[in-house]
């Protein structure tokens, strides 16, 4: 991306805390079902890449495991982010970053919400709006451009 | 128990299904998709199949299905003209030899195919649209077409008797995004569908069309909506999860004779029925309107059916009483596309208890419903 000026030049970085998973007999099983928790869905999305910045979200605290919350049993999963600063444009940029690591990754059966976590941002609500419109993330997705900076972002997230 | 019996699974789509429309007559269905393309489905033999004589037993609900079954067959693809998402399809009203598909590539493209022609050929390429375009609609006439989309606008065109259509007017009044379009039954009005929470009903005033009334309430995006057949009533649903019933009342009367001044035509329309959010628990997408039978009483005003993201297809009677107007809850299909999204619920005019339903599994199917 060439922007000169950065939205947030001076963001916070946090340590990654890292938290070994440990394992039980069921996880070796074939037959028994897996479900799909918040910590699974945070693995998918705390190395997603900023767009300003060669940070992942999860130093810059912009994606917590605590605002994840996953029904496995209904299919829902709603991710709350963190903008850096309440005026970030990068924002619905973000938002849409996560929602399509999240459709190539999880089941096609999950409804996934995606929301600014409340009081973080100036335009959470146009925000929240954009971000969980189907048709425009649909729409979203069909623009070259725009694929091409998600996926940058994506890249070091696999 | 009232019920919805699936009667064909219509397979083929590479992506999500958008929209699913009936023919005139009834007897064929168009669907439009993320694949880029438009079909059009017929059954083998369509008497026989909405009389429910097929010979075969209904078949059972099967959220798996996936092949295309029940006699139906594809019978049309047009793959050729759009580069992005089709997002909308209409056939003519009055000869049925028309098609209309809107795109997210921005424009609306008019098919035609002569008869015992070929193929759909391509007669007209309706452009003007910054974005995508969300959907069309064709005036009861036949000669006007309406378009609109994630520009804000609402455009109507006139159809010039050769296949091709002008522009008259380009409406710059939604302040977000504009999802859907409908003509009114049997008056000249159109009702556009909005991001920005409102429903627009749009009159010709003999100069320039221009918004009739504004219709607020909803909390959020309002995806669409359906008129009554007599076109007494509207029907709205939104991304609040509530269903709303509109009605037309007489606007007041502007003064005295010698008011002097010139006043907007105007339209008071008022909301007489919500269904709760409660009902719904995700965001509604389509809504459809089944009039009430020949012979029913008097306030009998039909069936109304919604395709949801939660997934399910639910049934509502409505009933006028009074004033207002009271809607009930008699069935929900849960998983009408498995687990997907249903985008689009279309009650057959021509046949009625017949549903036609699409979703994001790539999938149409004909529902039977029995009361």
């Amino acid at each position: 991306m060439n922007i000169t000026q950065k939205i947030n030049d001076a963001p916070l970085v946090y340590a990654v805390l890292s938290q070994a998973r440990e394992s039980s007999a069921s996880d070796m099983d074939d037959s028994v079902h897996d479900p799909i928790d918040a910590e699974e869905v945070y693995e998918l999305i705390r190395s997603i890449n900023d767009p300003e910045h060669p940070l992942t979200l999860e130093q810059l605290r912009v994606t917590n495991r605590e605002h994840i919350v996953v029904d496995d049993g209904a299919g829902r999963v709603l991710i709350e982010f963190t903008p850096t600063i309440p005026h970030c444009s990068m924002a619905t940029l973000i938002g849409l970053c996560i929602r399509v690591r999240l459709l190539r990754s999880l089941p096609e059966r999950f409804k996934v919400d995606i929301r600014v976590r409340q009081g973080t941002h100036q335009s959470e609500g146009d925000v929240n709006k954009q971000l969980n419109d189907k048709e425009r993330v649909a729409a979203a997705l069909e623009n070259t451009y725009l694929l091409d900076v998600v996926n940058q972002c994506l890249a070091t997230a696999a | 128990m009232a019920r919805l019996v699936l009667n064909a699974v219509l397979a083929g789509h590479e992506g999500r299904v958008w929209q699913a429309s009936w023919d005139t007559a009834g007897d064929r269905l168009a669907t439009c998709s993320g694949d880029r393309s438009a079909r059009i489905w017929t059954p083998l033999a369509p008497a026989l199949f909405f009389a429910g004589a097929q010979g075969a037993e209904a078949m059972e609900l099967d959220a798996g299905e996936q092949q295309t079954s029940g006699s139906w067959q594809c019978v049309e693809t047009i793959d050729n003209a759009h580069k992005r998402t089709v997002r909308s399809v209409a056939f003519e009203p009055t000869q049925g030899r028309a098609l209309a598909t809107a795109s997210f590539d921005g424009t609306t493209a008019i098919w035609e195919k002569e008869p015992g022609g070929d193929a759909y050929e391509c007669m007209a390429t309706l452009e003007g649209h910054e974005n995508e375009a969300k959907s069309v609609a064709w005036s009861p006439s036949g000669q006007l077409l309406a378009t609109c989309g994630r520009d804000k606008s609402v455009w109507i065109w006139e159809s010039n008797g050769e296949g091709d259509f002008d522009c008259i007017s380009v409406l710059m009044e939604h302040l977000q995004d504009v999802k859907m379009v409908l003509w009114h039954p049997t008056d000249e009005l159109l009702a556009s569908f909005s991001y920005d929470n409102t429903i627009r009903i749009w009159k010709d005033d003999g100069d320039d069309w221009c918004t009739a009334a504004t219709l607020t309430g909803h909390m959020s995006t309002v995806w669409g909506g359906a008129f009554s057949p007599d076109g007494r009533y509207l029907a709205s649903v939104s991304d609040d999860r509530t269903v709303r019933i509109w009605t037309q009342r007489a606007a007041a009367a502007a003064g005295g004779a010698d008011a002097g001044f010139y006043v907007q035509p105007t339209l008071a329309y008022e909301c007489v029925a919500t269904v709760p959010d409660s009902v719904h628990t995700r965001a509604i997408y389509s809504v459809s309107w089944c009039g009430p039978a020949a012979g029913a009483p008097a306030d009998d005003l039909g069936l109304l059916a919604t395709g949801c993201s939660d997934n399910a297809v639910r049934i509502f009677r409505v009933a006028a009483a009074g004033a207002r107007v009271g809607v009930e809850l008699v069935h929900t299909l849960e998983n009408a596309h498995g687990l997907s999204d249903v985008n689009c619920v279309q009650w057959n005019q021509a046949h009625p208890g017949w549903l036609a339903t699409c979703g994001d599994d790539g999938t149409a199917r004909i529902w039977r419903f029995e009361p």
